[in-house]
């Protein structure tokens, strides 16, 4: 499996820059209202933006000169009023966007958060959590940026770009037509210019990313960290991540900023251009001072445009890679009618199953497995570590699919069965089982929210959990998480938890693995009550635990080698005899 | 904000570089209009041609110049911001890591990868671009009203009485954006520790088929990080709203009032004229108010969560003195307790050079607490711990945790190479070493099958691995390091029985050079300790070898019997 490291950049989109856009504006459909009456807005802000320095002209150069103390008190007002008027426009506008674009960010992250549940274990086996984080968390604000800036400024500075254009056109065409000959300087060189730092843009994201994992990575193994002393390597290698990322923000930035040069050397050229045609032509002076108010007002929205689509690129590297989340194909897909499994009896079949990771196909992990169990039997899955063991517990539980053969429970393909029927009667205690931040009722409860206080307490006393829940603080109430317990207390509680599940097939793999034996013969007693007649597999290394199992499989890197009860295996003399021999030669 | 100044310091040429470019730019802004005026006097209305094209060059020249700075002075300050997000970041990252275990356990991964990434950026932007932009403002206000007063003091009055105004609005809005900057920081470190919880678990999500649940906790953190969002805009907007209308109010005033003065003839029109354009560089910096307190509110708050980890000193302190183990450990009457209950209670003994010492108990009777007091993961409330005779607490910690390798219980692998995550800790050590406690460890057989041998990448703890596997790279990891003490904290226990007893051969060669520590429930991990202490909640209550143990037929021996059957047990006296 290609796994990404916390350190490593990882692969670049390759999505076309205006797909991304056309992507993020689509989120904008159902605000279409909403987004047409900010436009309208932001239109008649502008007007009043306009008008109001040429109101204060007004004022002094016709009121005051024309010694008008009434018309001067009446401008004043107005100019009030106006600014009273564009005050709450903008507060309406503010208000309408920020719930528009926080709405798109809360809808993308909701969506990709339950997306991200239904990709297969191996996205999340090949990245470090770090990184699916900066991308769920922090690259979605992108979103909400570019939507911002396209609504409340590409349109209505576009709409008054071209209304002011047409009106200098009217005034002087020759004039006009001079300035627009400068245009495309601008344009070429803004789009040169986000061309090249979209790369950087791209690489800032990666290495931000970069910066999320590897503090989230050290600071979840700080044990490990601080008892092999490495943190000073730690600290050296965070800051090469820390000082990467600067420099290519740095350059990022380089890049994006000098788009302001490129402006006023075209407003530059604009003057330039203006006045020696005026001189050319002879123009007159209140001709020439006129139309340079006009370019005044012409430059600042063609700013403002340059400006945002400078910082375009930082939010397409941005929103790409929340996009590319909700483009992970999940591998493991449910049947499009899926079945409804009843209540399964616990019949399980291994149909010549074969197994290889998703990346890659060419090694087998499991090669052409075929058993079945009988509803009730405890299958004991026993072999060297890295045997497969963990894999056909993985294929049982529809972790992932086999790419060859079938494995059916009752006679049904569960690759047919709804997720929900499939899931809701196995349940698999894991080896990493996990614990969730809350209390030691709240994780009891994980399998079975509605299960009642009494058979969850019922149950921690059959398997010997209870002494310990209640020697904590507020016994069952007490607040935990995956840090706060023994390994051991922790096995205790996930295999309490598996077992209030209540499923029709379980799954134990390495349950008891951290358990001291007194205690363990307190679980085995516990778990030989809970699981009376469900189908049960067990793996463990632990040959004492699975002695009276049904049916005992010994998995070799070539398959099944043996199958039978203890006696059976034991007489046979081959691989399990030498197993069980092994453990008392220590 | 005391704790921000040093980095302001160490990149304070960046600052006046910055400085030094906005008047400059100042400089080509003012020295514009004169060509300007040239061209219109001279070329235009006095049909001079003669330097017409040295007064058009040198006005592009003004406008090109002037692009110029200003572009320097924003690059420089953005790249200062960054420069202290760097360093700010630098530093938590390293203060964090000398954290004790109290720390990781209230403040979850998530939460400080938040303060890590989120915060120093909130903090940096607004010390670096912010800020310059803020003194820039002041500077420019300054300067005007300066202006305005030596041109018109009742104009320059109308100013001075309303721009407070603006100021006390200015500070209610910083401070009631920093309440919502507050919760929206820490909804950050929530909704990322969320997430990271529902990824990080996902085999238990998926096994208990609790996608959907997930996805309701998730969508409730995201629900109200949206309504705290909003909340803040809606905020902003109405001061920003206010503030940006009183400017507007200000300069119509400041021409009502001109204006009536040149009426009254106590000002001539030039004046006015002047006057207002002054005024219209005073209003521009208060409109442009409302954004920036909005950012220094932000920052305000992110600093606040920064200083609280920086003012977390770990309350295990280093001691000073540097020693090299022998590998000879002692306990003397340890106790110690996690609120009321008691964890270790009088644990005493001595572990020789080269000797070992077999730990077993109850699942939460101390086994592992004694080994994070070994290393001072804890300290304990009574008695001593001594390394080759010393206070453990006297020792730096290079001679403390140098002194130990350690296998833990629960698996940890970092997402490198294998070799890396070998070599953790001594980044120096040669790839022979590693190779062969890899050996040693029964795991340089599967490594050399993966895709790159040692240089294979594995996944964070090691998830592309199998649960025997990953803890066979631990016990690897452990040896590599050759410390004085091994500690092997139930290490062994996701191994199959023939790798185990492979590896425990290996051990035992090591063990007769090495102290050794092995906490097992396993009586053939530890039958052959030179001392066997049994664990109760926390008391010793056997001790002894193991045919000490057997004869006293107590806990030990029932284990034993359990383990491996009662004829063998009482064959074994």
């Amino acid at each position: 499996m290609a796994v990404n490291r916390a350190s490593e950049n990882e692969e670049k989109s390759k999505a076309e820059k205006r797909a991304t856009v056309a992507r993020v504006l689509g989120y904008m459909k159902p605000y279409k209202a909403w987004i047409v009456f900010v436009i309208c807005i932001m239109i008649i802000s502008s007007v009043i933006a306009v008008l109001l320095p040429m109101l204060v002209e007004n004022a002094i150069d016709v009121q005051v000169a024309s010694s008008n103390a009434k018309g001067l008190v009446i401008v004043v007002c107005i100019s009030i009023a106006l600014s009273l008027i564009w005050s709450v426009l903008y507060l309406l506008r503010v208000r309408i966007m920020a719930k528009v674009s926080n709405e798109v960010v809360l809808t993308v992250r909701s969506d990709a958060f339950a997306h991200l549940q239904t990709l297969g274990l191996n996205y999340f086996d090949s990245r470090p959590t770090g990184k699916i984080l900066s991308r769920l968390i922090g690259d979605i604000t992108s979103l909400k940026d570019m939507l911002r800036s396209m609504v409340t400024n590409l349109v209505p500075n576009l709409f008054f770009v071209i209304v002011l254009v047409i009106v200098m056109f009217i005034k002087n065409a020759l004039f006009s037509a001079a300035i627009m000959a400068i245009l495309p300087i601008l344009v070429i060189g803004s789009v040169v210019i986000m061309k090249k730092a979209f790369v950087f843009w791209q690489e800032y994201r990666q290495k931000s990313a970069n910066v999320n994992a590897f503090s989230h990575e050290t600071f979840n193994g700080i044990r490990v960290v601080q008892s092999f002393r490495a943190e000073q390597e730690m600290s050296k290698s965070f800051s090469e991540i820390t000082a990467d990322a600067q420099v290519n923000w740095r350059k990022a930035v380089k890049l994006s900023d000098s788009v302001r040069i490129i402006i006023d050397i075209s407003m530059g050229l604009g003057m330039m251009l203006l006045y020696l045609l005026a001189i050319k032509t002879k123009a007159s002076v209140g001709e020439v001072v006129a139309f340079t108010s006009y370019l005044g007002l012409f430059w600042q929205p063609i700013r403002q445009m340059a400006n945002m689509y400078n910082q375009l690129g930082n939010q397409i590297a941005g929103a790409e890679r929340v996009f590319e989340i909700l483009d992970t194909k999940a591998t493991l897909l449910e049947a499009d009618k899926p079945i409804e499994l009843p209540r399964l009896k616990g019949e399980v079949e291994f149909d010549n199953v074969s197994f290889s990771y998703p990346d890659d196909l060419n090694t087998l992990v499991l090669d052409n497995i075929s058993f079945k169990a009988h509803s009730g039997q405890t299958i004991a899955l026993v072999g060297p570590t890295g045997a497969g063991k963990t894999t056909i517990i993985n294929l049982l539980a529809r972790f992932y699919d086999p790419v060859k053969g079938t494995v059916r429970l009752d006679g049904v393909d569960i690759s047919k069965a709804s997720f929900t029927s499939l899931r809701a009667q196995i349940g698999v205690m894991t080896q990493d089982s996990y614990l969730f931040s809350g209390t030691i009722m709240e994780n009891l409860r994980y399998g079975k929210l509605d299960a009642a206080d009494d058979v969850i307490k019922k149950a921690c006393q059959t398997i010997g959990a209870e002494t310990f829940i209640l020697a904590t603080e507020k016994g069952y109430d007490t607040e935990v998480n995956d840090q706060s317990l023994s390994q051991g207390q922790r096995q205790l509680l996930a295999l309490a938890r598996t077992l209030i599940s209540n499923p029709a097939i379980l799954i134990l793999d390495e349950a008891t693995s951290a358990i001291d034996t007194y205690t363990e013969l307190l679980v085995q007693r516990g778990i030989k009550i809970l699981t009376e007649g469900r189908t049960s597999f067990v793996v463990a290394h632990r040959l004492s635990t699975i002695k009276s199992a049904d049916c005992i499989m010994v998995i070799d890197h070539k398959g099944i080698v043996e199958s039978g009860r203890h006696e059976e295996l034991l007489a046979k003399g081959g691989e399990y005899a030498e197993l069980y021999k092994a453990q008392f030669e220590l | 904000m005391k704790r921000f100044f040093p980095y302001i310091k160490k990149h304070k040429k960046y600052y006046f570089l910055s400085l030094l470019m906005l008047l400059l730019g100042v400089g080509f802004d003012a020295a514009m209009p004169w060509f300007v005026q040239k061209l219109v006097d001279d070329v235009l209305i006095g049909q001079n041609t003669s330097h017409m094209w040295a007064f058009l060059l040198a006005m592009l020249g003004c406008y090109i110049f002037k692009g110029l700075t200003k572009y320097a002075q924003e690059y420089t300050s953005d790249i200062v911001g960054s420069l202290i997000i760097r360093d700010c970041r630098n530093d938590l990252f390293n203060h964090i890591e000398k954290q004790d275990q109290g720390f990781f356990k209230e403040n979850t991964p998530g939460e400080l990868m938040s303060r890590v990434k989120h915060d120093t950026e909130m903090v940096g932007f607004s010390l670096g671009f912010i800020g310059l932009f803020l003194l820039q403002l002041v500077v420019q206000v300054v300067v005007m009203l300066v202006c305005l007063i030596k041109l018109s003091l009742p104009v320059a009055i109308v100013c001075v009485c309303i721009m407070p105004i603006i100021a006390v609005i200015a500070f209610k809005e910083e401070k009631k954006g920093d309440k919502i900057f507050d919760d929206i920081s820490e909804e950050t470190a929530t909704m990322n520790q969320t997430a990271s919880e529902a990824i990080t678990a996902i085999r238990t999500v998926k096994a208990f088929n609790r996608e959907e649940h997930e996805k309701k906790r998730f969508e409730k953190r995201n629900k109200h990080f949206f309504n705290l969002s909003v909340n803040l805009e809606k905020v902003f907007s109405g001061y920003d709203g206010i503030i940006t209308l009183i400017g507007r109010i200000m300069q119509a005033l400041a021409i009502l009032v001109g204006g009536l003065m040149v009426l009254r003839n106590s000002m001539t029109l030039g004046e006015l004229a002047s006057s207002t354009s002054y005024v219209n560089n005073l209003m521009w910096p208060m409109m442009e108010l409302g954004w920036i307190i909005n950012e220094i509110s932000g920052a305000v708050a992110s600093g606040r969560k920064i200083n609280k980890i920086f003012n977390t000193s770990s309350s295990i302190k280093e001691g000073t003195q540097a020693i090299r183990s022998k590998g000879e450990l002692e306990f003397r009457g340890v106790s110690a307790s996690f609120g009321t209950s008691k964890v270790l209670d009088d644990v005493s003994f001595t572990l020789k050079s080269g000797g070992t010492l077999g730990i077993m108990g109850a699942t939460g009777s101390g086994k592992t607490t004694i080994t994070n007091m070994a290393l001072r993961f804890l300290d304990p409330q009574s008695g001593q711990i001594l390394l080759d005779g010393e206070d453990i607490r006297n020792l730096d910690f290079d001679s403390l945790r140098g002194a130990f390798a350690i296998v833990t219980q629960d698996i940890f692998l970092f997402s490198e190479t294998v070799m890396e995550n070998l070599k953790i800790g001594s980044s120096q050590m040669e790839d022979k070493t590693a190779i062969n406690a890899a050996l040693m460890a029964r795991a340089d057989g599967f490594i050399t099958k993966l895709e790159e041998g040692y240089k294979t990448v594995i996944g964070e703890k090691g998830v592309g691995l199998s649960g025997g596997q990953k803890q066979r790279l631990c016990i690897a990891r452990a040896l590599a390091k050759r410390a004085p003490i091994l500690v092997l904290d139930d290490a062994t226990s996701a191994l199959d029985m023939e790798t185990e007893r492979e590896i425990q051969h290996e051990l035992r060669d090591i063990e007769n050079r090495q102290s050794t520590i092995i906490v097992a429930h396993r009586i053939s991990a530890v039958r052959r300790a030179d001392e066997i202490i049994y664990l109760d909640s926390g008391r010793i209550v056997e001790r002894g070898t193991h045919e000490q143990l057997m004869a006293l037929k107590g806990r030990y021996y029932e284990t034993y019997v359990a383990q491996y059957s009662k004829e063998e047990a009482d064959g074994c006296k």
